[in-house]
């Protein structure tokens, strides 16, 4: 699957306000459910794997989180994206007993794992060119936003 | 070229050691090294360790494990690779030939 048709202009919302990274991750899966893109069952298991691995990157000022699950809840591969008003709180992958202050969430929900590696490969290599995630963090318009991620995934394409 | 046998860990052993697999295989050729990767997920590492030289993984791992572990997101979100390459060879002896 092209890396540009998963992400979507009504599955991104920019500048939203929430109080905990679960409502962060119930907001984004009722997105997700609405658009028919996961099964029964998707929300619980995504927790359920953050309360056992967490996602929580830690970049530097700006920093991310990719909560997932198993493909068996996604029905089609898409990603829902927020980014938050103000940072929440999520605990790190590498440090579970650290957090780490959140400004742009991806969920995702994807059905192959082949893909799966593949989108969280260009995915997370967008987040190593600080400039990218800078950018995502500033700019004022959704279509700009979209552009700006959707240039870097398929950048990091030809690279290969 | 020396031989290293790598096991990459993370919390459930599919998607992310495998980024982070790709990665170290593409980093390490380039030091000089031949790379073989191992995938387990952060509970199972202590079954998978024979003939391992060195564990990279993004997530703790939890009991008591002799051989040398480095624990970095590096490799997935590119923030500190070199550093992070640089104290693998460290710990693998920093020898290549």
């Amino acid at each position: 699957m092209d890396f540009e048709e998963m992400i979507k202009d009504y599955l991104t919302f920019l500048d939203e306000s929430f109080n905990s990274s679960s409502e962060v991750i119930s907001f984004l899966s009722r997105q997700l459910e609405i658009h028919g893109f996961v099964n029964d069952g998707f929300l619980e298991a995504v927790l359920e794997r953050e309360s056992k691995f967490p996602t929580g990157l830690y970049l530097g000022d700006i920093n991310v989180a990719i909560p997932h699950t198993e493909i068996k809840y996604a029905k089609k591969s898409g990603v829902a994206i927020v980014r938050l008003m103000k940072p929440v709180y999520f605990r790190r992958m590498d440090y579970p007993d650290k957090e780490v202050e959140v400004s742009l969430v991806f969920l995702l929900s994807i059905v192959n794992p082949g893909e799966y590696v593949n989108f969280l490969s260009k995915l997370t290599q967008s987040f190593g060119d600080y400039a990218v995630v800078r950018q995502l963090f500033l700019t004022k318009s959704k279509d700009e936003f979209l552009k700006i991620l959707k240039d870097s995934l398929c950048a990091k394409e030809v690279d290969k | 070229m020396r031989r290293v046998k790598i096991l990459v860990v993370c919390g459930t052993g599919i998607a992310t050691s495998t980024v982070v697999s790709r990665k170290l295989e593409e980093k390490l050729s380039k030091e000089g090294f031949e790379v073989e990767t191992r995938q387990c997920k952060a509970s199972e590492v202590s079954a998978n360790l024979e003939g391992v030289d060195i564990i990279v993984s993004t997530t703790p791992i939890s009991g008591n494990v002799k051989v040398p572990i480095v624990r970095t997101l590096a490799f997935l979100t590119g923030v500190g690779e070199e550093d992070a390459i640089q104290e693998i060879i460290q710990k693998l002896g920093g020898d290549k030939s």
